[in-house]
C-alpha cells in the first residue's frame, strides 16, 4: 500500500482553505516600509554628505528632517495597523533576539531617538532655537557627526529589517527568498532615500551642481545594488506554484518595477551624476531629469514593497508553495535530506519496526 | 522566555492546591491522568479514529464561549468553518478520495477506511502546540508565552494585535479577530480547565478517543505502539509532530517536535498539513547578518559616491 | 444497515471503533457513503429499499454453506432455540406459487390461518369475529397474543428435513435470492454480497459472534418491520441471538424512544406493550381481553396481573375486582389513530384542537406541506417547545404563505406557545436503545416562563380534574376516578418526578403514599388487586432507591449502572448464550450458565430464564407460564419458547420477509411483477399527496433522506444553536458527478429536488460518496437530502419532508421516507439560475 500522491486542489470545484495564514496587515502596511526605508536612506545620505566632507548644510538638513519624518509617519502607520493600538507601548515590554518584530520595535525606538537628536540639533543650526551660535556649531561639527556616526547602523537596521521580517515567517514567497530581501530592501531604502533628499532639496532654491552630482551617483550605486539584488532574489528559488501560474501578469510587473523604477532612473543617474560641467538649457534639462529620476526611484521603490507583499500573500493562499517550501527540493540553502512519510514501508525490511536510540 | 511564565507557574500550584479532591479524582477518571504543573501535556490525535463528529469543534466553542464563524454552506464536503482561526480552535478536516466509478473493490484485503482509492480522511486539527513554537518567538510584547503545562498561549491582556504571530505559524493557526476585539485568538489547550485539573474540553467529548489528551512523553510512547499496530495491519499510518520516536515519520525536528502530534496515514499534504514544517525564526538571524553585510557594501559604496564628488 | 451509526449515535459508535481496533469487521451497507462508512471495513453501496433483497441473498448463501450444513453449533443452535424444525399448516404457500402474495390474501389484507403451525389454530374467543379484528388495521389486529393458538404441542421434525418445516420452507423461499439476481436488484456487486455473507459466516459461531445494528433506515420503509425480521432471521441462524456480542441493535432516533414505547405516547398502547381495548367484542370485558392478550405459556401469560395492577395504579381506590378494576374507563380504539390517518383527519376538517409537544411536523411530517394545511384546519394548536418552530408561525412564514399561494387571513387555528423546559432543566429519566433506564437530574431552573413537560401534563390534568369533578356525565366517569396525587415542588411548582418512577414501579395496596411499599420485581405483581404498578416491565427499577441513577461501573456487564428492563437484565434471551445442556458454547463467549452444584443458572448478567429450572426439564404447556418451558425454550416471550424464523402471527404482511420494491420506484419487481410492492401498503389517496408510479419518467431518480450529525431531527433545538447550526448552515442535496454533470449542477448551486408532493429547492453537494448504481442493466442515479431544515432558526433551508408522501407500513404505520423517487431542477425554485457561488 503507498501513500496517495499530492493532491491537485485544482480538481476540486472547492479547494481546502489555505494550510498557512496571510498576514492582515492594512493595506498602508507596504507604505511603513517604504517610509521606513526613506528615513533610513536619507539618514545615510545626511551621514554621507557630512562625513565625506561635501558639507552641503542644506543637503543635510533635508535629510535629518526626512528622516524624523518619514520615521514619525510610518510609526504612526504601524501603531494604527495594531488590533489594539494603544497598547503599541507593550512592544517594548520584552526583547526577542528571534523575532524581528520585536527587534525592529527596539530598532525603531533607538532610531527614533537619533534622528530625533539629529532633528534637535538640526533646529538648533536653524535658529529655531534661539539664535546661538554655539549649537549650529555643535550641529555643524563633531557632535552632529558623531550621531551621525551612531545612527548610521540603526538606519541600515531600520531600512532592511523589514525585508528580514518579511522573511521570518511562513509565508512561501518570503521565506524562498530569505536571505534576499533584508539586502533589496535596504538597498530599496538608500535609493528611495536619496532620491527622496535630492526631491525635497531642489523644491527650493537648488542644491548646487556638485551635491546633485553627489547623490546623483550614490543614487545610481544604490539602484544598481537593488537591480542586481532584485534579479538575485528572483534566482534564489524556482518559481513558486502561485507565480507559474500568476505568470504574465506577474512577469510584467516585476519588470515594470525594475525598469521603470529602477533601470530608468539609474540611467538617468548615471547620466546626472557622471557629467561635470553643465550650461544653460542643458542645466535646466539636467535639473528636470534630476526631479524626474528622483521621482521614478521613489515611486519604484514603493512598488518594490507592494509588489512582494503581495507576492507574500498569493503564496500564502497558495497550498501549493506550502507544500513546496516544506517538503525540500526547492534548493534551498541548509536543507537537510528529506525523510518524509514518503518513504514510509508498512513494516521494514526486518521485519521489525525500530525506533531510532 | 519571559517573567510571566515564572508568575503563571507559581500561580498553577496554588490553584492546583486549593480546587477540591472530588474534581481531581474526576479529572483523572476522565483524562486518564494527573495534571501537575511543571510537565509537558498536549494531544495525540489519532485520525484513523476520527468519525467526524465535530464533537470536539462545539464542545470547544461552548467551553471556551467563541462566537460562530458564520452561517455558508462551502459546498467542501461536509467542512464548513473551513480552518482554523480566531474562532474556531478545533478543526475537522474532510478529505474526500475517491478514484474509479462505482465501489466495485470486491474481497479486498484492505479494510475500507484505509483503502486509498475510496476512502474519507477525517482529521481533527488544531494548534500543535510546538515545542519552538513560531508565534511565540514572533510575538514581540511576550503575549505569547509557555504555560507551566508548556503550552503555548496567548496572554489577552497583553496581546495588541500586531499580527506577526499570524504569517509566523507554520499551520495557519492563530488568527488576529479584527472584527472584534483585535486580538490574537488559537487554542489555550484548555489552560483554564488544566488548572482545574481537567482535561481539554476537545479531548474529553471526542467519542472515540481519536483525541487523546496526556503528558507529551506518555501520548509518544502509545502513539509509537499504534503505529506498530497498524503498520502490521498493513496500514501505512506515521506520525507527524513527534520527531525521533520512530522511523519513517514526517520531520518537524525543526520546531523539536509538536505537543500536539497526529498519526496520519496519508502524505501530510492530503491533510492540509505541512510536510516538513519550517521555524520561521531560523531565518531572522541570517537574514540580519545579510543585511549587515549588504550595508556595510552600500554604505560604503554610498561614502565613496558623495567623496568622488566633493 | 438502515444505519448511520457514526453519524446519528457517534457516542454509542464508540464501542464500535473499540472493537474495530480489537480486529472486529465493521460492514456497512448504505445507499450513500456516510462517516459510517468511512469507518467501516467493508462498505457497500445498495440501492436504498432493497435491504430484503440484500439480506435475503445473505441467508441463502449461508443456508447454502457447507460451513452452515456441517456446524454443529449452527445446527444444534437453530434446531433446539428456533421454530426451524416445526411444521407449518399445509396448505400455506409461498409468494413464488402465488406471484408475490403469500396464501390468506383476503383483497386488501391477509387472514394468517395457513401460517399456523400444524395441527394448531389461532382462535379468538369470539371466533366469528376473526375477519372483523382483521380488516381493523391497527397493531391489535395483528398483535402477536392477539387471540391464542390451540391445538398443540407443535409437530417437529428434529432432522430439520421436512419439506413443510420452518428450515425447509425458509430454504425455498430464500431459493431465487441468488447474489447475481440481488446484485441486479440492490446493484451491489455480486461478489461484495458475496464476501458480506462469508464474512459474517467467519465472524459467527460457538466463538465469535456477530451484531446487526439498523435504525430508521430500516423502520421507514413500507417493509421497514420485514427488514428487520429479516435481520433476526439471519441473526437466528448465525446463532447471534442471546449471546454476548450478538444481537440487533435498533438506534433510536432520539434519547428516549425506547421509553417512549415502552410507557408509550402511542394511540393503541398501553405501559408495558398491552394493547389498547378495541370496540370489538374481544375486548368488551377484562376477562375476554386478558384471554385474547396473554398466551398460555411465556410471560405474557400473566397478563391480568400486568393490567390489573396497571388499572389498580390508574384509578387507584375506584378500582375493584367488582368493576373490573376500571377496565371499562379506558378508552377505546376503532380504527388506526396514528400519525399519518391523524393528519388526514385533521386535513379533512375532522379535528379540533392539537396538543405538540416538542414535535415540529410542519417540517418534520411526512408530505411537510399537507401537515401546514391541516394545522391549518385546527380551531386551535398548542405548541410547546424550547424554540419558535415552525408549526408555531406556520401560518405566517411556511413557503406557500411567502409565495402568496396561502394568505394568513385565511388560516384561522388559534396558534398557543408554551415554552418548554429543555432535559438539563427537569428531572426523568432516558431509556435506550438496550432498555437501559437511566436518571438525569436538572442542572439549572428552566428561563423564564418555560416547564418541563410533565409540569404542563401534571398542571393540566389538575385543572382538567376540577372541572370533571363537579361532572355527572358517564364520559367524565374515568377522569374523577383517576388518582392525580403527584405532588409538587419548588417554587416553579414542578412534579417530583421520583414519585412518577415510584408509581412505575409499582407498589402493594393499600396504599398509604407517606410510606409506600415497593415492589421488588414483576413476579410480585398480583392479580386481585393487591398490587399497583404503572409499567410492568418495568417494576425493579425503583424498589426503595432510585436504581435508574445508580452508576457503578465494571469491566463488563456493569448491573450497577442504571436499570435494564426486565428485572435488570442486560442481555434478553441470554439462556441462548449456553448450550441445550447448558454449558457455554465456549470459554470465550461464557455469559449464563447452568451451575450444576448449585442446581441453578449463573453468570455474569440476570438469567432470562425461570433461574432454577434444568436444562433438561421437559416442557409441558400445559402447565401454563413459564413453569410450562421446557429447559432448553430460551425465548420467554413466545408461547413456544423457541424464536421464530417463520412468524405464523405478529406481522400482518407476510409470515416472511420478501422483497418488495418501495412505494415509488424506478425499477419493476424482477421475482413478481403483478405484486411488486407490499399488497398492504397503507396509501391515502386524497389531495395534495399524490404518488408517483412504477418507473415514473417524471421521476427518474431515486431520493433518500437521513439526518446529520449536526443536526437533531427537524432541526428545532439545533437550528437555533449557532454552534451547531455553523456546522451545516444550509440544507443541500448530495448527488454523484455523473449526475450532476448530465444535469449542469454545479457544486455549490442551486438545484431544486422535485416530487408530485412538492418542490425543495437547495444546494448541490456533488460528491463522489455516491455512484450511479446498475440495476436490472439500467444506471440508476441516487440523491440524499437532509431532513434537518426549515424556515426558522438560525440557518434555514428547504425541508426534506416537503418530497415526501403519506404512505404507511402495513404493521405499525410508519411512513416511507428514506426512500422515494424524484426529479432535479438545476437552479432555485425551477427556474434556470446561473449557480451562484458558495
Amino acid at each position: 500500500m503507498t501513500l496517495t500522491s499530492p493532491p491537485d486542489f485544482r480538481a476540486h470545484s472547492v479547494p481546502p482553505a489555505p494550510p498557512i495564514k496571510r498576514a492582515t496587515w492594512e493595506w498602508y502596511i507596504p507604505i511603513y516600509f517604504w517610509l521606513g526605508g526613506i528615513s533610513a536612506g536619507s539618514w545615510i545620505a545626511a551621514a554621507a554628505e557630512d562625513l565625506t566632507g561635501g558639507r552641503n548644510r542644506r543637503l543635510i538638513g533635508t535629510a535629518r528632517w526626512l528622516s524624523l519624518g518619514t520615521l514619525l509617519g510610518g510609526t504612526a502607520l504601524l501603531i494604527a495597523d495594531l488590533g489594539r493600538p494603544e497598547r503599541f507601548h507593550h512592544m517594548l515590554r520584552i526583547v526577542r533576539a528571534r523575532s524581528a518584530m520585536s527587534l525592529g520595535s527596539w530598532g525603531l525606538t533607538a532610531y527614533g531617538g537619533v534622528a530625533g537628536l539629529a532633528a534637535m540639533l538640526q533646529a538648533g543650526e536653524a535658529g529655531w532655537l534661539g539664535r546661538r551660535a554655539a549649537l549650529a556649531r555643535l550641529s555643524r561639527g563633531g557632535a552632529g557627526r558623531a550621531v551621525h556616526v551612531a545612527g548610521l547602523p540603526l538606519a541600515a537596521f531600520v531600512g532592511s529589517y523589514t525585508g528580514v521580517l518579511l522573511a521570518s515567517t511562513s509565508t512561501p514567497s518570503w521565506e524562498a527568498r530569505a536571505g534576499w530581501l533584508g539586502p533589496l530592501f535596504l538597498s530599496s531604502a538608500l535609493s528611495s532615500g536619496i532620491a527622496a533628499v535630492a526631491l525635497a532639496a531642489d523644491l527650493g532654491p537648488g542644491l548646487g551642481p556638485r551635491a546633485r552630482r553627489r547623490l546623483a551617483r550614490a543614487e545610481a550605486v544604490a539602484l544598481a545594488a537593488e537591480l542586481a539584488l532584485l534579479a538575485q532574489a528572483g534566482r534564489a528559488s524556482r518559481p513558486l506554484p502561485s507565480e507559474r501560474r500568476a505568470r504574465p501578469k506577474l512577469g510584467a510587473a516585476r519588470a515594470l518595477v525594475a525598469l521603470a523604477g529602477m533601470a530608468l532612473p539609474l540611467g538617468l543617474a548615471i547620466a546626472r551624476g557622471a557629467g561635470r560641467k553643465r550650461r544653460g538649457r542643458r542645466r535646466q534639462q539636467n535639473h528636470a531629469l534630476h526631479l524626474a529620476g528622483a521621482t521614478l526611484a521613489l515611486g519604484g521603490s514603493l512598488a518594490l514593497r507592494y509588489l512582494v507583499t503581495h507576492e507574500g500573500y498569493r503564496s500564502a493562499d497558495t497550498p501549493e508553495d506550502t507544500w513546496r517550501i516544506t517538503s525540500g527540493g526547492d534548493g534551498a540553502p541548509g536543507r537537510r535530506p528529506v525523510r518524509g512519510p514518503q518513504a514510509v514501508e508498512p513494516v521494514l525490511a526486518d521485519g521489525r519496526l525500530s525506533a531510532p536510540a | 522566555m519571559t517573567a510571566p511564565g515564572h508568575a503563571g507557574v507559581a500561580h498553577g500550584v496554588r490553584a492546583w492546591d486549593r480546587h477540591d479532591a472530588g474534581a481531581a479524582e474526576q479529572a483523572q477518571q476522565t483524562s486518564g491522568t494527573a495534571i501537575t504543573p511543571g510537565r509537558a501535556y498536549g494531544f495525540f490525535t489519532d485520525t484513523t479514529l476520527c468519525i467526524g463528529c465535530k464533537a470536539c469543534e462545539v464542545a470547544c466553542k461552548q467551553w471556551n464561549q467563541l462566537p460562530s464563524d458564520g452561517f455558508a454552506l462551502s459546498g467542501h464536503s461536509y467542512d464548513n468553518t473551513r480552518a482554523l482561526g480566531a474562532t474556531t480552535w478545533r478543526h475537522v478536516s474532510f478529505i474526500e478520495q475517491f478514484d474509479g466509478e462505482r465501489f466495485e473493490t470486491g474481497a479486498g484485503a484492505t479494510e475500507q477506511w484505509a483503502d486509498p482509492a475510496h476512502r474519507w480522511l477525517l482529521l481533527s486539527d488544531v494548534c500543535k502546540h510546538c515545542v519552538e513554537a513560531p508565534c511565540l518567538e514572533a510575538c514581540p510584547t511576550g503575549a505569547i508565552l509557555r504555560t507551566e503545562f508548556d503550552t503555548v498561549y496567548v496572554q489577552q491582556d497583553v496581546c495588541n494585535g500586531c499580527g506577526y504571530c499570524v504569517p509566523a505559524c507554520p499551520f495557519g493557526v492563530v488568527e488576529v479577530d479584527r472584527q472584534r476585539d483585535g486580538k490574537a485568538h488559537k487554542c489555550t489547550l484548555c489552560y483554564d480547565r488544566l488548572k482545574g485539573g481537567l482535561e481539554p474540553a476537545c479531548a474529553k467529548a471526542c467519542p472515540t478517543d481519536s483525541i487523546q489528551f496526556g503528558p507529551v512523553d506518555e501520548l509518544r510512547e502509545r502513539a509509537k505502539l499504534r503505529v506498530m499496530e497498524l503498520r502490521g495491519r498493513g496500514v501505512p499510518a506515521y506520525l507527524y509532530g513527534t520527531p525521533g520516536v520512530l522511523e519513517n515519520e514526517a520531520d518537524t525536528s525543526r520546531l523539536r517536535g509538536l505537543n500536539c502530534s497526529f498519526l496520519l496515514i496519508d502524505r501530510p499534504e492530503v491533510y492540509n498539513l505541512p510536510p516538513e514544517p519550517r521555524r520561521p525564526s531560523d531565518n531572522t538571524a541570517p537574514g540580519l547578518l545579510a543585511s549587515g553585510l549588504a550595508a556595510a557594501g552600500l554604505v560604503a559604496a554610498a561614502l565613496l559616491a558623495f567623496w568622488s564628488e566633493r | 444497515m438502515g444505519s448511520n451509526f457514526a453519524e446519528c449515535h457517534p457516542v454509542g459508535f464508540r464501542f464500535v471503533m473499540l472493537a474495530r481496533e480489537k480486529g472486529a469487521e465493521v460492514i456497512h451497507v448504505d445507499p450513500r457513503f456516510t462517516r459510517t462508512s468511512a469507518c467501516a471495513t467493508k462498505y457497500a453501496q445498495i440501492r436504498a429499499g432493497t435491504d430484503i433483497a440484500f439480506l435475503g441473498a445473505i441467508i441463502r448463501h449461508i443456508l447454502e454453506s457447507e460451513q452452515w450444513r456441517t456446524d454443529p453449533f449452527f445446527q444444534d443452535y437453530v434446531r433446539h432455540y428456533t421454530n426451524a424444525a416445526t411444521l407449518i399448516e399445509e396448505d400455506f404457500r409461498d409468494v413464488a406459487d402465488l406471484g408475490g402474495l403469500f396464501s390468506g390474501w383476503r383483497q386488501d389484507y391477509y387472514c394468517p390461518d395457513t401460517w399456523q403451525y400444524a395441527g394448531m389454530q389461532r382462535v379468538l374467543n369470539l371466533a366469528d369475529r376473526q375477519e372483523e379484528i382483521c380488516r381493523l388495521k391497527t397493531t391489535q389486529s395483528w398483535g402477536m397474543h392477539a387471540g391464542r393458538t390451540v391445538g398443540g404441542p407443535p409437530r417437529r421434525d428434529e432432522s430439520m428435513q421436512h419439506p413443510r418445516c420452518v428450515l425447509q420452507i425458509l430454504r425455498r423461499h430464500f431459493a431465487p435470492y441468488t447474489a447475481d439476481e440481488a446484485a441486479r436488484i440492490c446493484g451491489v456487486p455480486a461478489e461484495r454480497i458475496v464476501d458480506i455473507a462469508d464474512t459474517l459466516l467467519r465472524n459467527s459461531g460457538r466463538d465469535r459472534t456477530s451484531s446487526v445494528a439498523y435504525a430508521v433506515g430500516w423502520t421507514q420503509h413500507t417493509t421497514g418491520p420485514q427488514m428487520i425480521a429479516c435481520s433476526a432471521i439471519l441473526q437466528l441462524l448465525l446463532g447471534n441471538i442471546g449471546r454476548p456480542g450478538g444481537g440487533i441493535q435498533p438506534l433510536r432516533g432520539h434519547a428516549t424512544i425506547q421509553g417512549s414505547t415502552d410507557i408509550p405516547t402511542l394511540y393503541d398502547l398501553l405501559p408495558g406493550y398491552l394493547h389498547m381495548p378495541t370496540h370489538l367484542p374481544i375486548d368488551v370485558g377484562l376477562d375476554t381481553y386478558v384471554w385474547n392478550e396473554g398466551g398460555a405459556t411465556g410471560v405474557w401469560a400473566h397478563t391480568r396481573s400486568y393490567m390489573v395492577s396497571l388499572l389498580k395504579s390508574y384509578y387507584g381506590e375506584h378500582a375493584t375486582a367488582e368493576n373490573e378494576f376500571g377496565y371499562q374507563w379506558l378508552p377505546r380504539i376503532h380504527r388506526d389513530f396514528s400519525h399519518m390517518p391523524m393528519f388526514v383527519d385533521m386535513h379533512a376538517g375532522r379535528m379540533e384542537g392539537f396538543i405538540l409537544m416538542g414535535q415540529n411536523p410542519a417540517v418534520g411530517g411526512p408530505n411537510a406541506r399537507f401537515h401546514r394545511e391541516a394545522l391549518g384546519r385546527l380551531k386551535w394548536l398548542v405548541v410547546r417547545d424550547l424554540f419558535l418552530t415552525e408549526s408555531a408561525t406556520f401560518w405566517e412564514r411556511a413557503p406557500e404563505v411567502q409565495a402568496g399561494e396561502v394568505r394568513p387571513e385565511d388560516i384561522e387555528t388559534e396558534v398557543f406557545v408554551l415554552p418548554a423546559a429543555s432535559v438539563l432543566e427537569k428531572d426523568g429519566s432516558f431509556t435506550n436503545t438496550h432498555r437501559l433506564i437511566q436518571w438525569h437530574h436538572s442542572a439549572v431552573e428552566p428561563p423564564g416562563e418555560a416547564r418541563s413537560d410533565a409540569w404542563f401534563v401534571v398542571h393540566l390534568g389538575r385543572r382538567l380534574k376540577a372541572r370533571a369533578a363537579g361532572s355527572a356525565a358517564e364520559r367524565d366517569a374515568g377522569l374523577r376516578a383517576l388518582t392525580w396525587d403527584y405532588p409538587v415542588h419548588g417554587p416553579l411548582e414542578e412534579p417530583d418526578m421520583d414519585y412518577v418512577l415510584r408509581e412505575i414501579n409499582g407498589y402493594r395496596w393499600p396504599d398509604d403514599p407517606a410510606r409506600r411499599e415497593p415492589l421488588e420485581t414483576a413476579l410480585h405483581l398480583a392479580d386481585d388487586g393487591s398490587t399497583a404498578c404503572g409499567c410492568w416491565i418495568y417494576c425493579g427499577v425503583h424498589p426503595g432507591t432510585n436504581r435508574a441513577a445508580s452508576r457503578e461501573p465494571d469491566d463488563y456487564v456493569s448491573p450497577g449502572w442504571g436499570f435494564a428492563w426486565p428485572n435488570n437484565i442486560r442481555l434478553l434471551y441470554n439462556r441462548c448464550s449456553a448450550d441445550p445442556s447448558g454449558q457455554p458454547w465456549s470459554p470465550h463467549k461464557k455469559y449464563v450458565w447452568w451451575d450444576e452444584r448449585e442446581r441453578r443458572w449463573v453468570g455474569a448478567d440476570v438469567p432470562d430464564f425461570p433461574p432454577d429450572k434444568p436444562p433438561d426439564a421437559p416442557g409441558d404447556p400445559s402447565l401454563g407460564g413459564l413453569e410450562g418451558f421446557a429447559g432448553d425454550w430460551p425465548f420467554v416471550m413466545k408461547p413456544d419458547g423457541r424464536a421464530w424464523l417463520f412468524f405464523p402471527n405478529g406481522m400482518k404482511d407476510g409470515p416472511m420477509p420478501t422483497h418488495y420494491e418501495p412505494w415509488e420506484t424506478p425499477v419493476e419487481n424482477p421475482l413478481y411483477a403483478a405484486h411488486g410492492r407490499n399488497p398492504e401498503t397503507r396509501i391515502w389517496e386524497v389531495a395534495g399527496n399524490a404518488y408517483h408510479g412504477i418507473g415514473d419518467p417524471r421521476f427518474p431518480f431515486v431520493l433518500t433522506t437521513y439526518r446529520l450529525t449536526e443536526h437533531h431531527t427537524g432541526g428545532g433545538m439545533t437550528r437555533w444553536n449557532s454552534w451547531l447550526a455553523e456546522l451545516q448552515p444550509e440544507a443541500f442535496v448530495e448527488l454523484s458527478p455523473e449526475l450532476a454533470g448530465a444535469l449542469k449542477i454545479a457544486n455549490g448551486g442551486w438545484v431544486t429536488v422535485v416530487t408530485a408532493r412538492g418542490r425543495a429547492p437547495a444546494r448541490a453537494l456533488v460528491t463522489r460518496r455516491l455512484r450511479p448504481l446498475r440495476v436490472m442493466g439500467r444506471e440508476i442515479h441516487q440523491v440524499g437530502m437532509p431532513w434537518h431544515f426549515g424556515y426558522e432558526g438560525l440557518v434555514r433551508g428547504s425541508a426534506a419532508n416537503e418530497l415526501v408522501a403519506l404512505v404507511g407500513e402495513p404493521n405499525v404505520t410508519i411512513h416511507e421516507g428514506k426512500v422515494l423517487t424524484c426529479n432535479l431542477v438545476a437552479g432555485r425554485d425551477g427556474a434556470a439560475e446561473r449557480p451562484g457561488a458558495p
